[in-house]
């Protein structure tokens, strides 16, 4: 157990939430798609989807398990291996996941679960009455940010010619920049640029149809409490974000004074905080509302008039591998995922491959602009 | 909130069935005057429906004055007051019912109860999504 620090064990800890987490999503999706795949009405009670259930959550519970304790046992010159494990947890996942996935599909395509009452597709659109944006949740980042650059204005002048950028394991600082508005500011403008982003997918997120699996008035309320909470979360975001930066910036400007070991704690424990309100919102509400106990559930959710009770229209040939959706003939950029709550990329919109390569590009330029300074 | 739910496989043209679950959503009060419909190429891409089945309702309740172009090129429902022709149009339709009520042999107190019926219902869900 030599060489854990309380910084390792915040890591270890973070190995075994993400585990735990992951290995509930079965449970998380669209109760109509089950690893990636449309399950009729009729069979969502199959073996199959009930035995793929069990053997992914006990596999990633044991993968889990053998990374915390590979992590607890790591040898003191591996220890920088710590970080690289819930990435290693997320890939083995994915690779629990993909064999189920084609077991469940093979079934359902020997046993021809698709039938003629399979026909409906009900899209649930942001037109006509409804709640304003709300701005409300993006005042506490957006305030950070302005407090963020509003002290370096202010400080600027103290700040040394020489100040230190960079801390070392041991907490001494190991790299320094010379003082110039991009080196005070970096985290200044990054935080500005990761908060207007963010803001801008919840706006996104906010004005997006989403296909539900009936029009019946309880399935229209979980569509509609998912998109507002999953809008809430993204704009929330930024709070746990910008107060890493202020933290940052504030002690390499010699405003906080904290030995570096304390200083990485500080740093994580927006983040841990921030972890565990994605996930708590997420395990409430689950994909499109699947897992939200509405009040009137049963009495009195009628289906509208002209519309049809049909089971949903399968459109399996839209994922790839029920995780990577392309649709060309899908306007919407982003689209509630299959496998886990929230929302991945229309891969076959020229705007998603604009944004990967914008995500792709801020952080060689940062890091370019880091190195130019030095 | 606008869902629109489509059955591939019904006998009612898919163009009617957006239509009628339009104009049902201006009826009980979800989409008031003023309120923008979606793009027909957004609405036709997640139905999985080609978008000139789309513009076909679209331009159905266009021609009867129920929604209207506005200037950026979007459908906005309109403020509709009845004109001579649509007023011919629904009577004509309302007409077809009453006569088929009375063929069937319901009485005149009958349709009026059942008719009664079917506007209090859209009254109540009309108040009910205003004051929300």
């Amino acid at each position: 157990m030599t060489g854990i620090n309380e910084f390792n064990m915040i890591e270890i800890a973070l190995t075994a939430i993400v585990g735990l987490i992951i290995s509930l999503v079965p449970y998380m999706t669209e109760k109509t798609v089950n690893f990636g795949v449309r399950i009729p009405e009729s069979h969502l009670d199959s073996k199959v989807i009930k035995s793929a259930k069990e053997t992914y959550t006990a596999f990633v519970l044991v993968f889990t398990a053998i990374l915390v304790a590979a992590g607890l046992f790591i040898p003191t010159n591996y220890i920088f291996l710590l970080a690289l494990l819930p990435l290693l947890l997320v890939a083995l996942s994915f690779f629990t996941y993909l064999p189920e996935h084609y077991r469940i599909e093979k079934v359902k395509k020997a046993e021809n679960w698709i039938g003629e009452s399979s026909s409906t597709i009900t899209a649930n659109f942001v037109s006509g009455r409804s709640d304003p944006f709300p701005w409300f949740f993006a005042i506490p980042g957006i305030i950070e940010v302005v407090l963020l650059i509003v002290t370096g204005l202010a400080y600027y002048p103290s700040i040394p010619a020489v100040f230190p950028t960079h801390y070392g394991i041991n907490g001494l600082p190991n790299e320094y920049s010379a003082k110039s508005i991009i080196s005070v500011f970096l985290l200044g403008f990054i935080s500005t640029a990761v908060t207007s982003l963010l803001i801008l997918i919840a706006y996104a997120i906010e004005k997006t149809p989403l296909r539900i699996s009936s029009p019946s008035l309880a399935d229209q309320e979980r569509a509609t409490i998912f998109r507002k909470r999953m809008t809430e979360v993204i704009l929330i975001i930024p709070v746990f974000i910008n107060l890493i930066f202020i933290l940052g910036s504030y002690s390499e400007w010699g405003i906080l004074s904290v030995n570096s070991n304390s200083l990485t704690i500080f740093l994580l424990l927006p983040v841990f905080v921030m972890l565990v309100v994605i996930i708590f919102v997420s395990l409430k509400t689950g994909q499109l509302g699947s897992n939200l106990k509405l009040k009137n559930e049963n009495n009195d959710r009628p289906y509208p008039i002209g519309s049809s009770s049909a089971g949903v229209k399968d459109d399996d040939l839209y994922w790839r591998g029920g995780v990577i959706y392309v649709n060309k003939n899908d306007k919407r950029i982003l689209v509630p995922k299959r496998f886990g709550v929230g929302y991945t990329f229309n891969m076959g919109h020229w705007g998603s491959w604009a944004i990967f390569s914008l995500i792709i590009c801020i952080p060689i330029a940062v890091v370019i602009v880091t190195l130019l300074l030095h | 909130m606008l869902t629109i739910s489509v059955d591939h496989n019904a006998k009612t043209p898919i163009y009617k069935q957006i239509f009628d679950q339009i104009v049902h959503h201006i009826s009980i009060g979800e989409l008031q005057p003023g309120n923008y419909l979606p793009a027909s190429r957004t609405m036709a891409g997640i139905l999985d429906v080609n978008f000139h089945t789309v513009n076909k309702a679209y331009d159905i309740l266009r021609d009867q004055g129920i929604i209207a172009l506005s200037r950026n090129k979007k459908y906005v429902v309109k403020n509709s007051p009845m004109d001579d022709l649509s007023l011919h149009r629904l009577e004509e339709r309302e007409s077809e019912i009453i006569d088929e009520a009375f063929a069937r042999g319901f009485n005149e107190k009958e349709i009026h109860d059942f008719i009664t019926g079917i506007i209090k219902s859209r009254n109540r869900k009309n108040k009910g999504a205003l004051k929300k």
